[in-house]
């Protein structure tokens, strides 16, 4: 785009169009995560890193798997499983509910949100209504 | 934007699938997160779902998908349903504040 040139002769600036989003069904690649987070450890300079991957077809054929994986010292790599891609998206944000506020490090006060929140963002399953009140 | 979560819903009146789509969040200009919720027709609306952080936006989308279909006018009537049942659980898990409606937690 850039300069055009108008009716009058004169030319005037023309900003170029914003591409729009575009919606797209193809598969993410698949060591990319669609969602991070990153929380505090206390009385440390470590950071826990959450990261959650796109869900993609097992290869089994059988439904669909979300991959998902939490750095030391939780240390866990597992995946969400459903028959649509959806539930394989809610089964790894449960698991990766369990693993956070069933860990040693939430339980004992050092794993927390940002502004030292105890609210790690992920909502709490249901079986963990005494240990994290952060419910879906 | 792409797709990352998609499940489709049954109406009883109708052979007509409800398709509903969560989209990858994305990072918009003032910096905040954005994820958008898609469903289709009847419903036919667009919902952002937004956050400081990926996660943040992501667990906002699931959360208005939630509450969407399980506070539809379609889903108390019992004529939205999923996987031949209508009336009952949706394949999703229902928000705390409707459990007395859909006894489906997280």
């Amino acid at each position: 785009m850039g300069m055009v040139t108008v009716g009058s002769g004169a030319r005037r600036y023309v900003a170029p169009k914003v591409p729009c989003r575009t919606e797209s069904t193809r598969p993410l690649p698949p060591f990319r995560p669609i969602a991070e987070a990153q929380f505090d450890l206390r009385f440390s300079r470590r950071r826990v890193r959450l990261r959650i991957y796109a869900p993609r077809p097992r290869r089994d054929g059988c439904g669909w798997a979300c991959r998902y994986r939490i750095d030391y010292p939780i240390g866990l790599q597992s995946a969400g499983v459903g028959d649509t891609s959806m539930q394989a998206l809610f089964g790894a944000m449960r698991g990766v509910s369990r693993a956070l506020y069933g860990s040693t490090q939430f339980k004992s006060g050092r794993l927390a949100g940002d502004r030292e929140s105890r609210d790690l963002i992920v909502p709490a399953t249901a079986d963990l209504p005494g240990v994290a009140p952060f419910p879906f | 934007m792409r797709v990352i979560g998609e499940h489709e819903f049954e109406l009883s009146d109708s052979d007509q699938k409800v398709r509903a789509r969560v989209y990858e969040p994305v990072l918009e200009r003032d910096g905040s997160w954005t994820s958008y919720v898609v469903i289709g027709a009847p419903f036919s609306c667009t919902w952002p779902g937004g956050g400081t952080t990926s996660l943040q936006a992501l667990t906002s989308a699931l959360k208005i998908l939630s509450i969407v279909v399980y506070s539809a006018e379609g889903y108390k009537r019992g004529k939205l349903g999923w996987n031949g049942a209508f009336g009952g659980e949706l394949g999703l898990p229902a928000m705390h504040l409707f459990l007395d409606v859909a006894p489906y937690p997280f």
